[in-house]
Order: C-alpha cells, then structure tokens, then sequence
C-alpha cells in the first residue's frame, strides 16, 4: 500500500488556507508528521480519514481515490483521533467490540477473541469490565490504538497520540506503534512532539502553515543541523542575553550559571562547543533559520511538549 | 446495505440508549403514570363510586387508551433521545473512530433508528403486558388479543417512525440540541393540541379525532380511511429519515447524496398524495350529501304519493342487497300526477319496473326515481320495482349542518368509534328508512326548510333471504324459517328497518306485547347481574309500562317491543323536526354495543353501589336490583318531559308513540305536527323569572321575536339552530296557552289523548285536527293561527299593584290576589301566572311547608287593561306572572307576600279577569322619572390606555348580559334583572369600581322651580349579602357595606350624597330635598366606591307641594 497526496488544498469557509497544494508519497512502515500547531497535520488527517472533503487535489489509497473510494479507504484504515476522552456509556471490550464489528470481524465468538486478544496487547485486558470513561488518559489512549488496530488495517493514522501521557505511556505506545509497523502497514504519526518521531519513524515529513517544508528520513533532517548546535556556559546576566539572540534547545544549572545549548548558524559573542545535534536541534533549526519562522521558545506549552 | 453494520449501530444504539439516565427516568415515569392512569380511569380498585363502563365496555377501549397514553410520552422521549444526538455526537469525538469505518450513513442512521425501536419496543412490550394483566385481571371488560397488536402496529407504530424521523430531521438540520427541542416539541404541541381536527384529522398524529376504536362486531368504522391516515404518516417518517440521512454531516460512502435526498422527497410527496386521497374522501362524501341534499330540495313541493302497502322480498348478500318491491300507490292528493316520485339509495340500481304485465319507464336523479306513470287523483296503481346494489350512506342526514357532520363524536373524552349510518355487510346489516333501502313516497329530508317534511304510513310486509346462522329483526309479526325471515304488520307504520347480526334473545310476553332483547353473541353481561329479577319481571314490564304511557297519555301502539343491541359506531343526529332519532324505530329501540355510552348500563356496579350505600339492615337485593335496572329504563327510555332532545335524550321512546305513530299534515303551517304532538298540558305556561336563568337562548327568542316572525324563523336558513328550538318551544307553549284560555286543561288533555288514539298510525290532515277540535268548546284553533305564525311583532305590558287581601265575611278563611296589567302595544299579549299558596304538610310526625302550585293563562288584548284577581283558601306567599314573548324583559315579574304580616281585608270574593281603565298606569304628573333606558341617561368611560389584550377583545354578542357580581366588568354593561327598576324593561349598568372618571348621569328638564325629593332605584339582588372573609386567627371580617356617591347638580349648586346601598331597601331610596330651578337638573354617579362594583339604573324627582 502506498499513499500519493496531489495537489491538496483545503480552504474553510471563512477563506482560511489550511493545505496549500499538499504533495506528498508515503511508504509502508512509520511515517511522522511534523510541524507547529496550525501547520494543517489535523486537517490533512482527517482528509486522509474521509471526515472532511478537500477543496482541491486528491489522495490515492494504491489506486483507491478518496473522492470517489471511500468505502474502500475506509475499510482499509485504522485511525486515532487527537482527542480521544469522551466516551458513551460503554465497557472497555465493548467499545473495541463496536468497532471490530464495524471493521468487518464477523461472529461474536471470533470478536470475542480478537478484542481479548487486543485488549491483552496494549495492556488492558484486566480492566476490559471497566467503563471507558473511568480509564485513566495513557489507558484511553491504549484502547484508541487497539481500536485503531483491530481488523488489520492497511493504514492507520495517529493524530498526537502522546500529547499529555506520561514517559512511561509514551514508551508503550511507541513499542506497540512498532509492533504493528512490522507489518505491511503504513502507520502515519502526526505529532508535534519530535521525540516520537526519532525513535520510531523511518521517515518524515514537516509541515508550515498548510505546506510541505521537509520530506526525508529523521537523519536527513539532522544532518542539516550539524554544525549549528552549540553548548555554552553563561551566567544569570548573559543568560538573558542569550535568550534574546539565540533559540534554546535546554537549560541546566550549573555552578556559577547555566549550561544551555542553543541553534546558531555562528555563534556570536558567547564561547561554546559544537554538539552532535538530535531531531529536536534539527527542528528547531529548520524552523528557525532556513524556514524563518521564529518559534516562540518561551511559549510554556511549546517548549515543554517539544522537548519531553 | 451491509447488514452486519445496521445491527452492530442497533446493538449498540439499543445498549447506550438503555443505559442512559434519560431513558430510565422517562422510561420508569411512563411506565408508572400509564399504569395509574389505567388503575384509576378502567378499574375499580381505587374508586369503585364511579362506573367506568364507558370506558370499559369493550374489548379495543382499555388497549386503545393505554397505548394513546403510552403514544404521547413516546413521542415526548423520542424527541429528548434524538434532541442531543449531534451535539453528543460533536462532542464525543471518539465518535470520528465510528465515522472513519466503512459503514454507509444510511445504515449508521438506520442502525440509530432501529436501536431506538428496540428500546422503544421493550418499552410497548413493559406496557403492553402491564395493561394486559390489568385487563385480564381487575378491569371487568371483554378480552381480545387483537386490539393490542393492531393498536401497536398502527397507532404507535405510524407515530414513532414519524416522530423519530421528524426528530432526526430538525436536529442534523440545526445541530443545536436547544433549538431541536423546541422546534421538535413545537410541532408535536401543534399537531397535539391544534391540528388533530383540522382536515377531517389529516393531522391527528395520535388518533385523537380519527375514528380508532372499533366495534368488537363490525371493527372499525372505516378501516381504508383509518389505514390511510395513519400510512400517511409512516410514509412521512420513513421520508423525514431519509432526508436526515442526507442531512448527517459524516462524508458519505459514495457520492449518492442526492438520491437519498430525491428518495426522501418521494416519500414525502407520497405523503401528501395518500393525505390529498384521505381529504378528498370526505371532500367528496360531503360534496354528495350536498347534491342529495339539492335533489330533495328540488322535489320537496312534488305532490307526495301515499304508499298504501308494500310488499318487500329481500336477499342479503356481502355488501349487496337484491330487493323486489310491490307497491300500491295512490294519489290521495286533489290534482293528476304527470309522473310519480319515489325515493331509493342512489347505490341501489333498479333492474326493471313494471305495473301489472306492462314494463313502464323512468328516470333516475340521486336517490330520486322518477316513475313516467301519470296517475289521476284519489287513483291508484300497483308498481313491481326490482332492484339491487349496495347502500351509499351519503344520502343519509342531508338535512344536518356541514359542521355538526364534521364533528367527530368522542367518547369519554379519549374514544372516536366514529360514524356508520347503515351496514349492509356479510357480518351484519342494518337499514333504517334514513338510508332509502326500500322505495318510497317521502322524502326523508327537507334540507331548504327542515320542518316542511312529510310521513306516510304503508302497511308492509317484509321477506328477508339471509344466512342460516343470522337473526333478523323488523316490525311485525315474525315468522322464522332457515334462512328465510317473514314480517307481517297488521298495522301502517311510517317507515321499517331490517338488522341482520349474530344476535341471542330473550324474550317474554306480557299482556299481549312481546317483549324481546337481542343481544350480539357473547355480550350477555346483565343477566346475572338481573337474575333475581327473573320472576318479578312480569309484574316490573307492565308497572313501567303504564307509568311511561300514562305520562305521554298515549297507549302503546305496537304488539311487540324490542331492545336491540347495535355496534358502537352507529350514529344518528338529533333533528327535532323529525321528533325522533334513528335509534327509536316502531316496536325496536337500538342501544349501544354493551351499553358502552350509557350512564346505568353497568348493572353490576350500579347494585354494589347501591348495596354499600344502604345500610346492613335495609340490604334488599332484590329491591336495589330492581331499583338499578327501573333507572337504566329511565335512562334509555326517556320521560323527561322535555320537547326539545339533548344529546342525552337520542334514545327517548316517547318518539316511538308518538312520532312514529301519527303526523299532523299541514302545508300552510308545516311545523304543526312538531308543536302539537310534543304539545303537553303542563306546567309550560310559566317560565322561571330572568334573575335565575339569564341571558340563555330563550331570552335570545324572545328578542327574536320582537321584530321577526315564527315563518321568519322557520324560512331562515342561516339560524342558530338553537336558537330555532328556543323559538319553536316559545310559540308552542303560546299556541297552547291560547288554547288554555278557551277550554280547561282537562278537557284539551282528554281531547288530545283520544284524538290521536282514533288516528294511530296515520298522516293527518290538520284541517281534521281543527275540526275536531273546534267540537270542544268552540276552539277556533285556525282563527288563531295567522296571528301566531305571521306576526312580526309582539306586545308590552306593564304591570303593578300587585297585593293580597284577606277576604272577610266568609265561612271559611279566603284570601285574594290581585295585579293590574295594561298592554298598550298593538298585539294581544298573553300573560301566565302561578300562585304559590302556603300549606302545611304533616310527614313522620313532623311539620313542614310546601307551595302549591296553580298555573293559568290570561290574553290581555292590544290597548287594554285588566285587573286579575284570583281567591284561595290557602294564605298566599307571592305570585309569579310571565308576560311571555314580549318586549318586557325581563318577562318574569313576583309580587311576595310571605314576609307581610299585616293584610289588607276585602269582600271582594271575584276571581278572573276584570276591565279596568289605564287611568292607573298613567304617569305621576308630580314625579319625573330617568331612567338608564331614557333619552337623558348618558355614561361615560375611563380614560382608555389600549392594552394588547384589547387587540383580542370579542365585540359583545348580546346588549345586555346577565349580573355577575363576581367578575365584574370593566366598562359600562346593561344587564337585566327583576329587581331593576323599568316598566318594561328592567335593567340597570354596572361596572367594576375604578378611581372616578367613569360617571353615569341622568338629567331631567324640570317644569317649574320648587322643592323636590329626589330619589335613586336601588338595585339591590337581595341574594347577595355582604361578604365575610376568616382570618388566619378565625377573626370573622364583614366587608364594609357597599357605597355609592351621588353628585346633584342645579344650577351653579353641587352637593355629593354618599348613600350606602347594601343597606337600603330594593326600592327607591331618598337622597334628600332640593330646591331645584326649572330646566336641567342632573345628577351623577361616579364609579368610585368601598365595595367592588357601583349600579347605575334610575333616579326619580318627586315635586313637593
């Protein structure tokens, strides 16, 4: 299975240009999508996941259009949303059981199996008599992925799966994200957390204000990096200094002051030694200075989900 | 459509909904009101005070009523279910995980509707078997499966898929759950409470108007209109789901959009075809009814031919009846008949016509036939007409208004049996002559002038060819073969009908009349109830027998008397110009399928009642039996007296002896037979005086009369058909008060009883009716009659001095009683007067008074006065007169002698009535009286600040109203009453007591200067005490006596005189002396007072010599 993305444009209502001529191939195997929040990852999700129409262009599923094939696509994908915390009144088994049904798996006693052969997978298993709502944020997350696992989709799209899990969640859901890509499967990550892309992504694209900045592998992006992270020393005073000149990729105290490491094309006024950049200093350079679009480095939110 | 997908959705729809709190609530309420709705209204285990029979009788009430109820709260749910489905689903966005599976709108949305069923469907399954076992149990009502089934598939079924879809439609249309639940309950409200009539029902969404509950013989009374109704709106439902399909949001699997929608739309437009269909039905049944209505009125002055006898020979069939009738026509009128008219039901084709051997032509218009047979006067002819065809019951009540047909008669508030005027089924047959089943000479309408109808009277004899297992009932002697049925009458009868249903009998015979009941097999619920009557019934029969005879002074004409029963949706109109209703034939009276709409037809409880009533030691149950079944014939057999029908008297019997025996013809004055044969010599002479009826129809007759004429009356077709009866009750008790007045009661009631015995069973010339009459005592009833019916004008009278006298001198004591009554009007005035005497009566020991009563009738012709005196043996408590129709109104006036204690003495012992000069109705040439009927009353009104309710202010229907010290009204209102002053009219203004500006003023343009007296008329109801309130504490608080400021003005002078009103007399009342200029002298009445209301009537200036 391959997935082409042409020409994608989606404009709302009120003229607002999410995806400005989107064109995109992805492989079988894990598949990031990165950028800020309002680059357009939701929008192109749920255009993949036939919830919205584009204005413009079209997605092909192998050969499946998504303008005229949406059974098909449909009954190939699997998908969690971004926001997955409300529930009907329904039983752990049974809200995967609701959607094993409807992803094909036919006879209860098969379902049955299946459902307890997921629910065991992601680890939820001895809650599956507890109603959903009750589950905890990581066990939510784990039932969405089973639910966006089951019936063997051929494509399985996860929208920000990790935002506001704790490490050890993150982890899991990672390794059972990695069990799965195993198969011939394309499973598309939409985050914006770069952490969850390095560490199970074999490629990747980056996405600004509706369009595609990057595609390649996590490497790649580092590789463009190389040379621009520094790690320096300051004290309080040159700190602020810093902070109004450079982007600060982390802040340790140190005796005397902090240890900081910043992305600079050159380093100006300050001493410090070059690093072997990570995905994090790549994004944060590729934003920063070859797309010029200053990232708010003192945004709590930002920069506390950015570099978890 | 996958399968698999719709019941996955509905697994989980049905799973969710069940578990959600708005459901148990509702669910759980529903489920608690409907059982204690059904305990209280169907069974006796709360309050067993009360029959419930009306709504119990038969087996489709108790199922009919508990789904109803359970209709409206579905409907009610379904919509709060369906009102936050979208908003829930926005919400929920694990939701985009169900929408991101291959499953198609349609079947997620079908899944949704088809959990709600489910859940709904236990729902109707919890109240379906809660009812059941309630109706099996303690309801005490006949038991059929069937009507649960087919009321859960065709009341709440068509319902829930409409509502469902209308619901679904509103809310994926405004995604709003607010808004959904008020558009969505706003129509419901619509359809519930304002559309269930409009359209003969097109919009009774719960079977509210269309005719739903069925008879367990015959079922419904229209099945095919009842199907479309209620097809109309699954149809809808299933076209509001589709459209809401196409309304969901979710991207469609394919791009089919807009055929859901085009699917959706043909439902609906088959909606308003299947609607248009059900419309056009009654559209065109009324558009029958009116062309047989126009066709009566075409042929209604043809010369009627008399059947003399007829011969029928009948073969019923399934829908089809197969008729030979032979005929004796003659022509008994003075002119040669061209061609002969005759009456047969439009359906019912003739197949050939022949006199003798000779084969004659004719002509079919509607039910009219037209026989091309000239025929000489007082000549006869035989006439062979075989005929065959089903029965078009359009043709019946053409004489009914368009909106009294409209109506659909409801049962206990809830029930519609709707209406059948004739059956002519495999089951059941029933023919009355309303529906033409038989040829004949009379027309059974005039609808042009309802009151010009004709009757003859036909010796008949009737063979009815039917199924082996029926039982035919019909007039006559009866012989019963297998399958073949014979009726002889050995006496004329105005018109016969045939019944044919799965009947048993009981029957015995008592004095030479058999009397019968025939009831449906299987609906004998009274005769346990009765059996220990089972011996004492031949002396019960012929007790009430002669009890209802004597009281009609007419025998029993028949020789036999049968109760009937007759499937509930029968239906007849009161038509008083008939005198009876097609449930009264000759010899058969029909009653309702198991009694159900009678008040006494539950013998069972009717006895229980009685018996707990009574205490231990006077339980008879024999005598309380006895008691229970004496006031179900009351009930079901009249003898109430009253000319005029109620809908409570559709069954009287007195009809049965008295309109089917006889008919007074008159062409000039065709309401005749109407005012003579219901004619009673009784207390009709007296009306009751204005202050307690009011401003009713009668009153309304009255002004009626004052301008217009009974010919009027009877010609207009546009009166209130009320108001008509009013009219004609008036004119008959005139009629017969003239009477009165030439012979004794006595006389004219023994006359009248014979009279019609010597002419049973004919239509009589009512020349013959006058000529016989004039033979007692002269009475010249014709000389009488242009008057009466011509006159466009009636008289005024004054009346006074009204006093009793002690007469001395006597043996014995004697009191006189007299009146003076001047008519100064251009018609004769007939007065009636009543008076009451004071005796005492010894009862167990103890002493009690009682009135007895004597009524009289007096003319008091045009420009005359008379004094009427009247002498007693008994002391006089008052004396009532009625000037009839007058313009007096009130018309009622009481002179009161029961608090005098101090008597005037007389020799006078003259009784009756004495010229006398109008000397003493002259006015006082001392006194000035304005009164609020005079030239120089005025009124004036607040200062208006029009409100919005004013924009729906109804324009007064009458001038005057009647007094309502209670709800008093805003502006000046004229009312009537008898303690108002007035010569002829008594009436005063009043009005709710304001801050002052509204004033009421009477000015008087004095002769000459000097002292007067001037005196206002108290208007004060003596029934109308001061009003108490009780504190909290018990502190007894009497609300101050009511006041009135008068202002006089003369001259430049003012002076205010402030007169407590609650404590003065009904009289005039003095407001002092004034000198008093020549010319105007006014004075006012403002509306400022302590009490609630202020009465403006009259003021007097008495000059003071």
């Amino acid at each position: 299975m391959n997935i082409k993305i042409k020409d994608l444009v989606k404009v709302y209502g009120d003229g607002y240009k999410a995806l400005k001529g989107l064109n995109l191939e992805i492989e079988p195997g894990m598949f990031g999508l990165l950028g800020p929040n309002g680059a357009g990852k939701t929008t192109l999700m749920r255009i993949m996941t036939l919830l919205q129409n584009p204005s413009s262009g079209t997605i092909l599923f192998d050969d499946y259009d998504i303008l005229k094939d949406r059974k098909a696509i449909r009954s190939v994908l699997g998908y969690l949303p971004q926001d997955f915390r409300f529930f009907e009144k329904l039983k752990t088994w049974e809200f995967l059981d609701y959607g094993a049904s409807l992803a094909g798996i036919q006879g209860t006693r098969k379902r049955a199996e299946v459902v307890d052969e997921l629910l065991r997978k992601v680890g939820l298993y001895e809650v599956r008599d507890r109603w959903a709502n009750r589950l905890s944020g990581g066990m939510k997350r784990r039932l969405g992925i089973a639910q966006a696992i089951v019936g063997d989709p051929k494509v399985i799209i996860v929208d920000e799966p990790t935002t506001g899990l704790d490490p050890e969640e993150r982890i899991r859901f990672r390794n059972i994200l990695s069990d799965v890509s195993d198969r011939d499967v394309i499973i598309i990550l939409s985050t914006h957390i770069v952490g969850d892309i390095s560490s199970t992504c074999k490629k990747l694209a980056l996405l600004n204000r509706g369009e595609l900045k990057f595609e390649g592998s996590p490497d790649d992006m580092i590789k463009l990096a190389t040379g621009k992270v520094w790690e320096i020393f300051v004290t309080d005073r040159e700190l602020q200094e810093v902070k109004e000149k450079y982007p600060i990729i982390s802040t340790i105290p140190s005796e005397g002051g902090w240890d900081i490491q910043v992305v600079a094309e050159e380093l100006q006024g300050f001493t410090g030694k070059p690093i072997a950049p990570n995905i994090e200093h790549a994004y944060v350079y590729f934003m920063d200075y070859l797309l010029q679009d200053k990232m708010d480095m003192y945004s709590e939110k930002i920069g506390g989900e950015l570099f978890n | 459509m996958n399968l698999q997908n719709i019941r996955t959705v509905t697994r989980y729809e049905a799973r969710l909904l069940r578990r959600s709190w708005l459901f148990r609530i509702f669910g759980v309420l529903a489920f608690i009101g409907i059982f204690c709705a059904v305990i209280y209204r169907c069974t006796p285990l709360i309050i067993d005070g009360v029959s419930r029979w009306g709504r119990v009788a038969l087996s489709d009430q108790i199922p009919f009523f508990s789904l109803y109820l359970y209709n409206i709260l579905q409907s009610v749910i379904l919509i709060f279910f369906v009102g936050g489905m979208s908003a829930k689903e926005r919400k929920m966005d694990t939701m985009d995980v169900i929408y991101a599976r291959p499953v198609g709108n349609g079947e997620y949305l079908l899944g949704k509707v088809l959990g709600i069923a489910k859940v709904c469907g236990g729902m109707l399954i919890a109240v379906l078997a809660m009812t059941l076992l309630l109706h099996l149990t303690v309801a005490q009502s006949p038991f059929s499966i069937v009507p649960y089934v087919w009321y859960s598939l065709t009341l709440v079924l068509p319902s829930f898929v409409f509502v469902l879809g209308m619901a679904m439609l509103v809310n994926y249309s405004l995604k709003t759950r607010a808004l959904t639940l008020i558009v969505a309950l706003g129509i419901l409200g619509i359809l519930f409470f304002y559309l269930n009539g409009t359209a003969y029902g097109v919009g009774d969404l719960f079977g509210q108007y269309v005719p739903a509950v069925g008879s367990d013989v015959t079922g419904m009374a229209n099945l095919r209109i009842y199907l479309l109704q209620r097809g109309a709106f699954l149809v809808a439902g299933i076209g509001f789901i589709l459209l809401s399909i196409a309304a969901f949001k979710r991207l469609p699997n394919r791009n089919g959009k807009a055929g859901v929608q085009a699917a959706g739309g043909m439902f609906l437009i088959a909606t308003i075809a299947i609607s248009s269909v059900y419309i056009l039905h009654f559209r065109e049944e009324e558009a029958q009814t009116a062309r047989y209505g126009e066709i009566y009125n075409r042929y209604a002055s043809v010369p009627q031919i008399h059947v003399a006898k007829q011969d029928l020979d009948i073969t019923l069939g399934n829908k089809r009846l197969q008729g030979t009738s032979q005929m004796i026509l003659v022509n008994t009128t003075k002119q040669d008949m061209k061609q002969i008219v005759l009456y047969l039901n439009p359906e019912l084709r003739i197949e050939n016509l022949t006199s003798g051997a000779k084969k004659l032509s004719f002509e079919r218009e509607g039910q009219v036939m037209l026989v091309k047979q000239p025929l000489q006067a007082k000549d006869s002819l035989q006439l062979t007409i075989q005929y065959g065809g089903t029965i078009d019951e359009t043709v019946c009540y053409t004489d009914v208004p368009l909106t009294e047909r409209r109506q659909m008669p409801k049962h206990k508030g809830t029930f519609s049996f709707g209406k059948r005027y004739a059956w002519l089924e495999k089951e059941f047959t029933q023919l009355t002559p309303e529906c033409l089943w038989y040829p004949t000479g009379t027309a059974a309408a005039h609808p042009a002038s309802p009151f010009d109808i004709q009757k003859d009277f036909t010796r008949y004899e009737l063979t009815v060819h039917h199924a082996k297992e029926q039982t035919i009932l019909s007039q006559g002697e009866t012989e019963r073969g297998n399958g073949i049925t014979h009726f002889i009458n050995h006496t004329p009868l105005s018109g016969i009908s045939l019944t044919a249903g799965d009947y048993e009998r009981m029957g015995i015979e008592v004095d030479s009349t058999l009397y019968e009941v025939y009831y449906f097999r299987g609906h004998n619920y009274f005769s346990e109830s009765l059996d220990t009557l089972r011996e004492a019934i031949k002396e019960i029969i012929p007790e009430y027998k002669t009890n209802f005879c004597y009281s009609y002074m007419r025998e029993y004409p028949f020789e036999k008397f049968i109760l009937a029963e007759t499937p509930a949706p029968y239906y007849t109109y009161i038509r008083n110009q008939k005198g009876y209703t097609e449930f009264v034939m000759p010899e058969i009276m029909f009653l309702p399928e198991r009694g159900y709409n009678l008040l006494r037809a539950d013998f069972a409880h009717e006895i229980r009642n009685e018996l707990m009533m009574t205490p231990p030691e006077f339980r008879n149950s024999f005598l309380k039996t006895r008691q229970a079944l004496f006031r179900f014939l009351s009930e079901i057999l009249g003898g109430t007296n009253e000319q005029w029908k109620t809908e409570t008297t559709l069954r009287e019997l007195s009809s049965m002896i008295i309109q089917h025996s006889s008919f007074i013809q008159s062409e000039k004055y065709p309401i005749m037979d109407a005012i003579l044969q219901k004619a009673q010599v009784d207390d009709k002479s007296i009306s009751v005086p204005l202050g307690d009826k009011g401003i009713d129809y009668k009153q309304r007759a009255k002004w009626y009369l004052q301008k217009h004429s009974l010919q009027d009356a009877i010609q207009d077709p546009n009166l209130d058909i009320n108001l008509l009866y009013a009219i004609i009750q008036l004119k008959s008790d005139e009629l017969l008060q003239r009477i009165q007045m030439k012979t004794t009661k006595q006389k004219y009631q023994s006359f009248v009883e014979n009279f019609f015995q010597e002419h049973v069973f004919e239509s009589i010339p009512f020349n013959t009716f006058c000529e016989e009459l004039h033979q007692i005592d002269n009475i010249d009833i014709k000389s009488m009659l242009p008057e009466w019916y011509n006159n466009k004008g009636c008289a005024s009278v004054l009346i006074q001095d009204g006093q009793a006298k002690k007469i001395i001198g006597q043996e014995k004591e004697l009191w006189q009683v007299s009146f003076k009554a001047y008519n100064p009007s251009k018609y004769d005035a007939i007065l009636s007067t009543r008076l009451i005497t004071h005796i005492i009566i010894m009862y167990k020991g103890r002493s009690s008074l009682s009135g007895m009563l004597d009524a009289d009738s007096w003319l008091l012709p045009a420009g005359k006065a008379f004094e009427y005196k009247f002498v007693t043996e008994n002391k006089p408590t008052n004396i009532d007169i009625n000037t009839n129709i007058s313009h007096n109104m009130p018309s009622g006036y009481s002179f009161s002698f029961s608090n005098a204690t101090f008597f005037k003495e007389t020799r006078d012992t003259a009784s009756g009535a004495f010229p006398i000069g109008i000397e003493a109705f002259q006015p006082n040439p001392n006194e000035i009286i304005v009164d609020n009927e005079s030239a120089g009353f005025k009124i004036k009104e607040n200062q208006k600040q029009h409100k919005l309710k004013d924009l729906f202010k109804k324009e007064k229907e009458d001038e005057y109203t009647n007094f309502q010290y209670w709800a008093t009204p805003v502006e000046w209102s004229a009312f009537l009453a008898d303690y108002c002053h007035g010569d002829i009219i008594r009436s005063a203004m009043y009005k709710q007591k304001g801050i002052g500006q509204a004033t009421a003023t009477w000015t008087a343009n004095l002769p000459a200067e000097g002292y007067y007296e001037i005196f206002i008329w108290n208007a004060r109801n003596k029934y109308i005490q001061g009003t108490v309130t009780i504190d909290a504490d018990g502190t007894q608080r009497v609300a101050p006596k009511r006041e009135q400021s008068y202002i006089v003005r003369y001259g430049k002078e003012e002076e205010t005189i402030v007169v407590e009103v609650d404590s003065e007399p009904n009289d005039w009342v003095s407001l002092g002396q004034f000198y008093l200029p020549t010319g105007e002298t006014s004075i006012t009445l403002t509306d400022e007072t302590n009490g609630s209301y202020v009465i403006a009537d009259a003021v007097k200036f008495t000059r003071i010599e």
